[in-house]
């Protein structure tokens, strides 16, 4: 499965895809739960209003997560040298999930003068940060080693249960966030963005400029060292770096798994290996599934929204019958 | 008759089904655990980490959604439909990825989540509590009662038997496919036996208590350690530590469930992670 | 120095008496409420996000310009001639923001029921005044209807509805039963109760109906908490309601556990099926009277609903 398509052909694919997600885009601004009748009623600045502080921050919102989430796992698929691996093996998702429920019992009446979005997100993110740490604490010299994938297996299943019950002993204070750890785009406004399009503007430039080096990484260890990439050092790095966006992304929307394996896979079925060719690729897929997850959400019972995670799994569950078929 | 206030009456008749209950099942899980080592030649194989489980979570959703209220316990077929087509697709993945466990691994963690998630969509879009769904499909025995048991006992007695009628052969049919067939075993037969057994153990445990993980995890891997050659020694074996590592587990969080109950999974769940982590240690010193 | 260890003092006096649990003070707390927001004018476009607010609405005979529908997706149906034109905008928990925006509200009414879903509040705020109508006393609606219908000038509405609840309690009344109550709801696999001090017991205690002492509740809900059956067989009441949604049956899954049949309740028949919208959820005005005649109804006291065991 090499790649041997012509370059033209590859660009041409990207443009088409950019060009999707910008309908999309649009789709997505002008398709809802309020709709209005003519195009003359467009330009009303009151519905001009709704768009703006209801429907752009949450597609951005959207947008952004989808795409830290899919580089955050070709980033680990990149470090383990395996390809179905997720940010849930090294336990962010689920670290970041505990962390977030420990906030809401700690900050539950708004203390410290911090709002409670504020508390929730910032607990988030340092708890994917702990998992990495504790990650990393465990593991062994060399990353790629599968004994560490098994250790991150270990740690995502102690914050399952470490949640589980922590949700089941308090219930009535933390039962709004049964919901969100489905992953849910409701209520997103531009402050969640804050932390988010930074991190996810990172991300993206930091995997075009180092794509070639992780095509190199993705070799064996010792052809990478003898072409001059100090292994352990840019693992280190790439792991650091998939922790960082994947937790930023947790910390907004809560953790949207699927879109970790789905896409970076997908992507390699047309693409092929080249990480270059993957990188830009899987950004837009992202963008693509996303947006239009969102707007399903929306759009099929309203005034009611089914949250983005249900329809996200729904959209991925076909991978099932990739995913026994691969190799 | 038993008089209804004395704690006498509620240790009878309401905590030993549960006890009962709790070992009947780590024996069940012990014994699918170890059927799913051999049959995806896997030693970290685990029903509910790599899906099998799962498949019975989407089928009990889509009973309920349909609004079906037979007592749980009848919900055994459909439920066991579900684990066979999540053990199917166990299998036939592990023929793809001979030789590389971690792929095994890490795809059954994709198929567990990816149908997990479908069972909680749908009991999303069916308005239901979800935390008491959180709470069910970590894995809880907080709503046994006898006729649970009778199912459970029924299905772990024949099951245990069988399990340890076939074990002599298992030790030929983990040589492979060419080596077996040569030393007169029927491999594809055995195989379905396998899958059927699996399916048939891990289906009655998602009926009556959800899906608890990390027994056939830790189970037959102790016993392995402990026995290594003779089969039918690690089946009794894992009938024993199954059974007592369970209660030992429902008896703690009983303990934890003053004020609300904690359901069983997540306590094995943690022994589980500490289990994988210490392996890991062991080895690299 | 004394004056400012005296004020310091007050200060925190004052902040201990602001933290004032929900059951106590839920009609001064209200009328604070009304009072900051300093309007100039009854408020004419109300939005209701939560069942007693839709409630007490309908009693007043004052149409809302939207509602939200409850945690089953519906609205008791009493309600159905009063919402009939009115525009729906989601459930209480996440409802649709952009139609709450373009339906242009004064006042928005909820009572919370994610509480610390902090940003819930901050987002709708951003539309329009919130005004919480918690209460999980009877006794907290019967002020709150009272509040409202000073300040929409609907007194007249409020007599007469007074009068049917007059009614209503005296048929119940007139059944002189003895038992003690406890009121149970299942949420797919856990069984909620409610206290001695919730809106459920109020309603009936008017009716000289007595319910069954609980315990405490949770920190934050006094009035309800979690449950088992063997939990409720030490509690062990008279007789037992169950509030179901319409099409579900909670019973088989209380009777699977064995502890149920010894209970008095059980033992003696009387278990009674209600609809979990109205009994459980609703906590509103007219919600007490289809309760009492439900009641009336099942001629509690004497025969059970439903002979169930």
């Amino acid at each position: 499965m090499g790649s041997v398509k012509i370059p033209y052909f590859y660009y041409m694919t990207l443009a088409f895809m950019l060009f999707t997600v910008v309908i999309l885009f649009l789709m997505s601004l002008v398709l809802g739960d309020v709709k209005w009748g003519s195009l003359v009623e467009l330009m009303d600045p009151e519905y001009i209003d709704v768009v703006m502080e209801y429907r752009f921050p949450r597609v951005l919102v959207g947008l952004c997560a989808a795409i830290n989430f899919t580089l955050s796992g070709l980033l680990l698929q990149v470090v383990t040298k395996n390809n179905l691996t997720t940010p849930n093996i090294v336990g962010i998702n689920t670290g970041a999930s505990f962390f977030a429920v420990v906030s809401l019992l700690l900050f539950s009446d708004n203390v410290m003068g911090v709002s409670g979005v504020f508390s929730t997100n910032m607990f988030s993110f340092m708890g994917s940060l702990f998992a990495c740490l504790l990650f990393i604490l465990f593991a062994r010299k060399d990353f790629t080693n599968h004994l560490n994938i098994l250790n991150g297996i270990a740690l995502d299943s102690i914050f399952i249960a470490l949640t589980a019950i922590l949700l089941l002993m308090f219930p009535n204070e933390t039962g709004s966030i049964a919901l969100w750890l489905t992953g849910s785009l409701w209520g997103k406004n531009l402050q969640d963005l804050t932390f988010l399009l930074p991190s996810c503007l990172v991300g993206v430039l930091f995997c075009l400029f180092f794509g070639q080096r992780m095509n190199i990484l993705s070799l064996s260890n010792e052809t990478s060292i003898s072409l001059g990439i100090h292994v352990r050092r840019n693992h280190f790095l790439l792991l650091l770096m998939s922790c960082f966006l994947a937790g930023t992304a947790v910390a907004s929307t809560g953790p949207i798994g699927f879109i970790s394996l789905f896409v970076p896979n997908v992507t390699r079925l047309i693409v092929g290996e080249n990480i270059k060719k993957i990188v830009p690729f899987s950004i837009l897929l992202a963008g693509i599934i996303i947006i239009a997850s969102d707007i399903l959400s929306r759009v099929l019972i309203p005034p009611e929204e089914i949250p983005i995670g249900v329809i996200v799994a729904i959209i991925c569950s076909p991978y099932l019958i990739f995913l026994v078929k691969q190799r | 008759m038993i008089p209804d206030e004395s704690s006498l009456y509620l240790t009878l008749d309401v905590y030993l089904p549960r006890y009962i209950c709790a070992l009947l099942l780590g024996i069940d899980l012990a014994l699918s655990g170890f059927l799913m080592q051999i049959l995806t030649k896997n030693r970290l194989a685990d029903t509910k980490l790599m899906g099998v489980s799962s498949g019975g979570l989407v089928a009990v959703a889509i009973l309920s959604s349909l609004n079906i209220t037979l007592g749980h316990a009848l919900y055994y077929p459909i439920v066991f439909i579900g684990c066979a087509i999540s053990s199917v697709l166990l299998f036939y993945m592990s023929l793809k990825s001979n030789g590389r466990p971690i792929f095994l691994l890490l795809g059954g963690i994709g198929i567990s989540s990816l149908l997990y998630s479908l069972a909680i969509s749908i009991f999303i879009l069916n308005h239901e509590d979800l935390l008491s769904v959180y709470a069910w499909t970590t894995g809880s025995l907080n709503h046994v009662n006898w006729f649970h048991v009778l199912l459970l006992f029924i299905v772990t007695c024949i099951g245990s038997f069988l399990v340890y009628l076939i074990s002599p052969s298992l030790k030929i049919y983990e040589l492979g496919r060419n080596t077996a067939l040569s030393l007169g075993l029927a491999h594809g037969r055995y195989s379905f036996y396998l899958i059927f057994l699996i399916t048939a153990l891990v289906s009655v445990s998602v009926c009556v208590a959800g899906s608890i993980g990390f027994v056939g995890l830790l189970v037959p891997n102790v016993a392995r350690f402990v026995f290594q050659q003779n089969y039918k020694n690690v089946v009794i074996s894992c009938i024993f530590i199954g059974g007592v590592l369970l209660v030992i587990c429902q008896f703690i969080t009983s303990f934890l469930s003053v004020y609300h109950e904690i359901p069983v999974g997540c306590m094995t769940a943690i022994l589980g992670a500490f289990y994988l982590l210490g392996r890991n240690l062991k080895w690299a010193r | 120095m004394h004056k400012i260890i005296f004020l310091i003092l007050c200060l925190a006096m004052s902040s201990l008496f602001s933290q004032i649990s929900y059951g106590e003070n839920a009609v001064t707390q209200l009328e604070s409420q009304i009072n900051h927001l300093h309007l100039s004018s009854p408020p004419k476009r109300i939005l209701s996000l939560c069942g007693p607010g839709t409630e007490i609405l309908a009693t007043l005979n004052f149409p809302p310009v939207g509602y939200a529908v409850l945690n089953s997706g519906k609205i008791p149906a009493y309600l159905d001639p009063f919402l009939k034109n009115i525009t729906k905008v989601g459930n209480v928990a996440n409802p649709s923001l952009e139609r709450i925006k373009i339906l242009k509200p004064d006042v928005i009414l909820i009572d919370r029921v994610y509480e610390n879903q902090s940003d819930y509040i901050a987002n709708l705020k951003k539309i329009a005044p919130v005004l919480d109508v918690r209460s999980s006393d009877f006794q907290d609606t019967l002020g709150h209807l009272h509040i409202f219908a000073k300040m929409l000038g609907k007194e007249k509405e409020e007599k007469v509805y007074l009068k049917n609840l007059q009614a209503a309690t005296q048929r119940v009344e007139s059944l002189k039963s003895q038992d003690k109550i406890l009121g149970i709801f299942v949420s797919s696999k856990a069984i909620w109760g409610w206290t001695d001090k919730s809106y459920l017991a109020s309603v009936l205690d008017i009716a000289n109906v007595s319910y069954i002492k609980t315990g405490n509740g949770s920190q934050y809900y006094s009035d309800m908490l979690q449950l088992s059956v063997d939990k409720i067989l030490k509690i062990n009441p008279d007789a037992i309601f169950i509030f179901d949604e319409a099409g579900k049956n909670s019973l088989p899954f209380l009777q699977e556990s064995s502890a149920w049949k010894y209970i008095k309740a059980v033992k003696n028949g009387k278990i009674y099926k209600f609809d979990r919208d109205i009994w459980s959820r609703s906590k509103g005005p007219l919600a007490a009277i289809v309760m009492l005649d439900n009641l009336s109804a099942a001629n509690f006291g004497t025969s059970p609903i439903k002979g169930e065991k």
